[in-house]
């Protein structure tokens, strides 16, 4: 949903982006992850999970934001997620699972865009937040999340329930110390909130769908991107304000809304880097 | 489940909206003259304040860091099973007090705050049970309490919510640092898992807040959203169990709508409101059916 939203105003507003995905930047392959996991397990350390800093190349993220900021330049490289991905990125003698090898970004973006679980990650080590000009974070309640998790690994990948809740309280450390914190850094936060019961996310298998849901999009700075309130409200029906930088918008709207919202804050960002350059 | 002594379950942590639900209970209860034998979950705690502290320590020393007041080890959920049993049948059973403050304890010599009273009898000649705290639906591979209950309310905030709600507490009003609070509401994620949160699925009627303020990270977001800020999630599991009406209830029930076919949504500062629009005419059948 973001993405497509972003794909449309880059097509519209023929903006060129570099794009880098977040789990490029997972420090282990699938298969030496599950051996991580289970290392970690055998010297008692049952929290070891993708969210934290263990399994993933914050320094490396941060290098690419400052040198992408600097100079328009810096290193990437693919996870490959499954056979389409490997045919696609053209390594056939790799497997899913992997990483394509570090190789230059392509020149002449008009901007970097990431997108992943650790856009605006600090810890003692690094503070991602300041080398970024625009921050979105997407935020569904845990209850929604968990039953989407749920849902997906039980129904598509064929994991036990069980296994399943275990594999979430398994990550709840790293889930309340490094990604919840990034949400205060962001600029404009989407929270699609559901408004049938989730009161025991691994119970409440149906998924809510959008029109069951309502989203909350909280600006942490209105005047910094001129958010035109009343404008927002006129354009996209049913929606109406819950605090002075908050708006909810129905679930079936989220499309437009994000659309409307990213020409409105993205615009004036690459007018002022075309400008400079 | 019982005719002759009906029991009704309110299940839900304190500041999810439980004292609501008590409150719309009392009333309802008031205007019906209703004699209701009140037990308060706290109440069936295994251990007082101060053997709580030593039993925790003692499970950490173990390696036991998920020990909390959700789970089998801190309660006695076959005494629970018990009362509701016991009840059921002859309208009787054991309860005793959980002495939250001084306040409380005040009235009972020789005991202090984080005490229980001793246990005594329930009085003959009430027409209910009313239960409200942590586990009136508990099912464990021992217990099974939700059996004996005649109305199962569950009382649910988002996760998100609840944890605005402990932190905002504990840090602003019992002088918590952040990190301890932190470390507590992780620590007792494990039993809230599989302990709390199951009990939701049999309930007859859930009520759910759910907050449209950003929450995303709830340990930053420190305002607790106020009612008009959320709305309220109602959902029965059979709505034909209890002769709901919804368009009687839409009607009343300025802005609420349907979000699916046995849910309707209310605006958070109706909630009192929509309670006991369902309440009453639940309560009323129950006393009827006597």
């Amino acid at each position: 949903m973001v993405r497509d939203a972003f794909e449309h105003v880059f097509r519209r507003q023929d903006i060129s982006v570099a794009r880098v995905e977040g789990e490029s930047f997972h420090r282990f392959s699938r298969q030496d992850m599950i051996e991580e996991i289970i290392k970690a397990a055998d010297r008692g350390d049952n929290h070891f999970s993708h969210f934290g800093p263990d399994a993933n190349l914050f320094k490396d993220l941060e290098e690419l934001f400052r040198s992408y900021g600097e100079t328009g330049c810096g290193r990437k490289r693919n996870y490959l997620h499954n056979h389409d991905d490997v045919a696609r990125f053209g390594h056939p003698n790799m497997k899913p699972g992997e990483f394509t090898p570090w190789e230059d970004l392509p020149s002449g973006a008009d901007l970097l865009v990431y997108e992943g679980l650790h856009g605006c990650v600090a810890t003692d080590d690094v503070n991602l937040a300041p080398l970024v000009d625009l921050k979105i974070g997407i935020v569904p309640v845990i209850n929604l999340e968990w039953i989407q998790k749920i849902h997906r690994d039980t129904r598509q990948r064929g994991y036990s329930e069980e296994a399943v809740i275990d594999t979430v309280l398994r990550r709840m450390h790293d889930y309340v110390h490094y990604l919840i914190p990034q949400f205060a850094r962001t600029d404009i936060n989407f929270q699609t909130v559901p408004v049938v019961d989730t009161s025991d996310p691994f119970v409440a298998m149906d998924v809510p769908t959008l029109d069951e849901c309502v989203v909350v999009i909280r600006f942490k700075d209105p005047d910094r991107f001129d958010v035109d309130f009343p404008y927002l409200m006129s354009e996209i029906h049913g929606a109406w304000m819950s605090r002075r930088n908050s708006i909810i918008v129905p679930g079936g709207k989220l499309g437009l809304a994000m659309e409307l919202i990213m020409t409105m804050t993205l615009c004036p960002i690459v007018r002022a880097s075309k400008m400079q350059s | 489940m019982s005719r002759k002594h009906p029991i009704i379950a309110v299940t839900g942590s304190s500041g999810a909206g439980t004292s609501t639900v008590k409150e719309a209970f009392e009333h309802v209860f008031r205007r019906e003259g209703t004699n209701a034998a009140v037990i308060e979950g706290d109440s069936f705690h295994r251990y007082n304040r101060a053997e709580m502290k030593v039993a925790m320590a003692n499970a950490a020393t173990q390696g036991n860091f998920d020990f909390s007041h959700f789970g089998p080890g801190a309660n006695l959920f076959s005494e629970i099973e018990k009362l509701f049993k016991t009840y059921g049948e002859t309208g009787t059973g054991r309860r005793r007090l959980y002495l939250h403050n001084d306040e409380e304890a005040a009235d009972y010599e020789g005991l202090g705050a984080g005490e229980f009273t001793p246990w005594e009898d329930i009085p003959d000649g009430t027409d209910l049970l009313f239960y409200e705290g942590l586990h009136g639906g508990i099912i464990t591979g021992d217990v099974n309490a939700a059996q004996y209950v005649d109305l199962k309310i569950g009382v649910v905030p988002v996760i998100n919510l609840e944890w605005i709600q402990k932190i905002h507490r504990d840090t602003s009003q019992r002088g918590y640092s952040e990190e301890a609070v932190m470390d507590t509401i992780l620590r007792r994620m494990h039993d809230y898992v599989h302990y709390i949160i199951p009990q939701f699925k049999s309930s007859d009627i859930n009520f759910q807040r759910v907050p449209i303020v950003d929450t995303s990270d709830p340990i930053i977001a420190r305002d607790i959203p106020t009612p008009d800020e959320s709305l309220v999630v109602i959902r029965f599991r059979d709505p034909d169990d209890f002769g709901i009406e919804f368009p009687y209830l839409l009607q009343m029930i300025h802005n609420s709508w349907m979000s699916r076919r046995n849910s309707i949504v209310v605006p958070g500062g109706k909630m009192g409101l929509a309670m006991e629009l369902i309440l009453e005419p639940i309560l009323r059948h129950m006393m009827a059916g006597k």
